[in-house]
């Protein structure tokens, strides 16, 4: 009796699940964006919704797409969809949605509170580094990383940094020109690999040029195309693996062909085939 | 062998920057990169065979990050692609286009099954774990425990 009284006081207030569905939608949307694993997406998603007074809570999550139904019977149904482009990768957003959605569920915030945040969280300028020179310098700090990672000593640390802030230039430019994924490789790793030919070619030291090109193009390689893939493809979300798998192909296939045009065009030029 | 650990750690610390992981968890997927580095170097030095030490490399990884995410209360992912990403076949795909473009077909060819062979061997050591632990977790055992059984 109290449970019906409860129903019906949560109807009156007007809009709860309306309110609901759009919370989860949003959240989703956040996720999804960030670079979520779809299976994840789905489960927080449905978390949301079980705080929903309907008889059918469905969510479904597909690599470019969020769709939500909540139906009570008699009335007719909500149903939210979403067509979800230009994912990149923000695990913070993942991470504070998530936590969001834990407190939802658990009653510590209000469903209103919940979306007024994730709304501020879903803004395209809400990031934990927006300065162009500390992105240059992670860049470079990542390049000259992987270079040591790779077996590189002081002579390619020194010509990480070129290199390193070449990828930098690249991919910061290629951002604010809107330049499509598979493009922006290819030209960074060609951009890459000529400076390591180049230096190689004219600074009279020797340079371990296998480090040094392959700590370059380490940080574009879909590490979290594939961790997502294999366990989007565990959870039986077959259609979201596989997509995140060939993305990951794509992506290799793209830097592959960046480096081997940059080494087809300056290798025999400036150093011949068989330093190469 | 010591200065390449080093380096995986300053990589993953920038590299987890650039991907945005939450502040308070860089020096952890440093971390997290660096032991799974370490254990490739040791098994690949023992072995001299890249598919077997990043299947041993990745297993580690995706324990150590099961227990660190269930620790935090975060999804796994934030440290599972910081120990992931070192052994991702970068280096691999860089020896195929090295080779295409020296005109070795066998090497390239070679090389190409590694890469997928690499891929195959991340995969599995993820699948495995992941099972591992969500039979864990639907039959209530906690992760202290496990640790303790093995």
């Amino acid at each position: 009796m109290m449970s019906f009284l409860f129903k019906i006081l949560k109807r009156r207030m007007g809009m709860d699940n309306e309110r609901l569905i759009e919370t989860a939608i949003l959240a989703g949307e956040i996720m999804l964006r960030g670079g979520a694993e779809a299976y994840r997406v789905e489960d927080t998603m449905s978390h949301i919704l079980q705080n929903a007074d309907a008889d059918r809570k469905e969510v479904i999550v597909m690599t470019t797409a969020i769709m939500a139904e909540l139906t009570v019977k008699g009335e007719t149904p909500l149903i939210r969809m979403r067509r979800v482009n230009n994912r990149g990768i923000d695990l913070n957003k993942v991470v504070l949605v998530n936590d969001i959605s834990r407190k939802l569920c658990g009653g510590e915030m209000s469903v209103d509170e919940a979306y007024d945040k994730m709304q501020r969280i879903s803004a395209d300028k809400y990031k934990q580094y927006t300065s162009e020179l500390f992105m240059l310098l992670t860049y470079i700090g990542a390049v000259i990383g992987f270079t040591i990672m790779f077996g590189g000593k002081l002579n390619e640390i020194l010509s990480a940094v070129c290199t390193g802030g070449a990828l930098a230039f690249c991919q910061i430019s290629g951002g604010k020109l809107k330049a499509n994924g598979f493009m922006l490789e290819t030209v960074s790793a060609t951009a890459v690999t000529a400076l390591a030919i180049v230096l190689k070619a004219f600074v009279p030291v020797s340079i371990n040029i296998d480090a040094l090109i392959v700590g370059s193009i380490m940080p574009m390689v879909p590490g979290v195309s594939i961790t997502n893939a294999v366990r989007d493809t565990l959870q039986g979300d077959y259609l979201t693996g596989g997509s995140r798998m060939m993305e990951a192909f794509i992506h290799a296939a793209a830097i592959a062909l960046g480096v081997g045009i940059g080494m087809a065009i300056f290798g025999s030029k400036f150093i011949g085939r068989t330093v190469l | 062998m010591i200065l390449q650990i080093v380096g995986a750690f300053v990589a993953m610390f920038w590299f987890a920057v650039l991907i945005e992981t939450p502040k308070k968890y860089l020096p952890l997927a440093g971390v997290v990169a660096s032991v799974g580095w370490f254990v490739y170097l040791v098994c690949e030095n023992m072995w001299a065979d890249a598919v077997l030490a990043t299947f041993c490399s990745a297993f580690t990884v995706t324990f150590i990050s099961h227990l660190l995410a269930r620790r935090m209360k975060t999804p796994v992912t934030i440290f599972l692609i910081a120990g992931i990403i070192p052994t991702v076949p970068g280096a691999t795909m860089y020896r195929i286009a090295y080779y295409v473009i020296l005109g070795d077909n066998q090497m390239s060819i070679h090389y190409l099954m590694e890469m997928f062979k690499i891929a195959g061997a991340i995969a599995v050591a993820i699948f495995i774990m992941d099972s591992l632990f969500r039979i864990a977790k639907k039959n209530g055992i906690k992760p202290g425990s496990i640790t303790q059984n093995e």
